[in-house]
């Protein structure tokens, strides 16, 4: 949702953490226990992406920036109004996001190298994002008309998309974890 | 590629027919599909002196307090990019005078500081160069909307998490304005809205008293 920041609130650890700690020494073999000690507080496991053995895996920018820069290093995916004080719309607004992304995914078969931005201006709808050159141009432009027409069908409002493309898968790749 | 020949012009007939604007774009795909699901926004739409008329920079439905019930038709027309005039009045409506403002305010609404900072040097200086006296420039407190929900989905109520949704403020206030000059510097200022950026319009209008309002005789005399 566009606006939010993310806070981890403080929770009261000092306790469970001497518990867990004098446990471990006091009674030996404590860990094969199955003792469940771990701070729960602790975890976060959202926009995360576990490490491989070989640094293999290839992460975007986007990846790469966890939910907590979100507005410092990252910006949101879904630009408009509807979060503002006395915004309106907001559940159809999200809803019509969740459609435009499956839609647009599902048309561009595996084409997408980032994630598709949706902006919203007036009473117009405009869909960007980085898209592999791995078709012909003919069937790009009939792939955007397509779009937008059928989209501008579906939500009542012009729609464009604003599409860039790119020769290489590379070229999106921030960094290999 | 994909054009559009004509643009869809969205008229508000109703009570006290003013002069509408359609939300054209400049470039293609020009036209504006009316239906009741999606009411066009209509930049110079006349409500009473005071109201305020909301317009979204985003998809959001246009909200005018003091017009609840109106038709809407659409006739298609052919219009041209460089177009300037942008104020279209219905045939059937005599020429009227045009009326005086004495403060045009503009609320703009931002999740973001910095594209509210741009957008204000974007607007003052148009205001500059146009002529149109800015009298003044606010950004009042910002409002934050705080949730503290729970963590995991079963148990561990001590865990929770918290979000915030802040809104940023913009006001400016244009002095001595016709409406004419105000429709246009609107509809210039609204297209250039960035998207994820809200604007609301309060217009103060300066009337003539009606005729049957006088001062009593005595403070005459």
């Amino acid at each position: 949702m566009a606006g939010l920041s993310y806070l981890l609130f403080k929770s009261k650890r000092p306790q469970l953490n001497l518990w867990h700690n004098t446990v471990q020494w006091m009674i030996p073999g404590a860990e094969l226990r199955g003792l469940h000690t771990t701070a729960i507080a602790s975890k976060a496991q959202a926009g995360r992406y576990r490490v491989t053995r070989d640094r293999s895996r290839p992460l975007t920018y986007e990846m790469a920036n966890q939910p907590f820069k979100i507005a410092h290093r990252k910006s949101w995916n879904s630009w408009n109004t509807t979060s503002l004080f006395e915004g309106m719309r907001e559940p159809e607004t999200v809803v019509e996001d969740i459609f435009i992304r499956k839609f647009m995914t599902g048309t561009w078969h595996n084409l997408f190298l980032s994630e598709v931005i949706i902006k919203r201006q007036h009473n117009m709808v405009r869909i960007a994002g980085i898209i592999h050159q791995r078709i012909t141009a003919q069937k790009m432009y009939f792939l955007i008309g397509y779009c937008e027409e059928l989209l501008s069908y579906w939500l009542k409002c012009p729609v464009k998309l604003e599409l860039q493309t790119v020769t290489d898968k590379e070229d999106v790749i921030y960094k290999y974890i | 590629m994909w054009r559009r020949a004509g643009a869809g012009l969205a008229v508000l007939s109703g009570r006290g027919a003013g002069s509408e604007v359609c939300a054209r774009v400049p470039g293609a795909a020009t036209w504006i599909r009316a239906t009741p699901a999606a009411l066009p926004l209509c930049p110079g739409v006349h409500s009473s002196p005071t109201a305020g008329v909301m317009l979204r920079g985003c998809g959001g439905l246009a909200h005018t307090s003091a017009m609840p019930d109106r038709l809407l038709h659409t006739t298609s027309c052919s219009t041209t990019d460089s177009d300037a005039s942008v104020a279209v009045v219905e045939a059937e409506v005599e020429d009227e005078l045009d009326r005086l403002y004495s403060q045009v305010e503009v609320e703009c609404r931002g999740h973001e500081p910095a594209v509210l900072r741009s957008y204000q040097k974007f607007v003052s200086t148009a205001a500059a160069h146009l002529d149109v006296p800015l009298e003044k420039i606010e950004w009042p407190k910002k409002h934050i909307q705080r949730w503290t929900l729970l963590k995991s989905i079963h148990i561990h109520k001590k865990h929770r998490v918290q979000y915030e949704a802040r809104t940023h403020f913009l006001v400016m206030r244009f002095v001595r304005l016709t409406s004419s000059t105000a429709d246009t510097f609107l509809e210039y200022i609204q297209r250039n809205l960035p998207e994820g950026v809200a604007m609301k319009v309060t217009k103060h209008e300066i009337q003539k008293l009606p005729e049957h309002v006088k001062p009593s005789v005595e403070v005459v005399a």
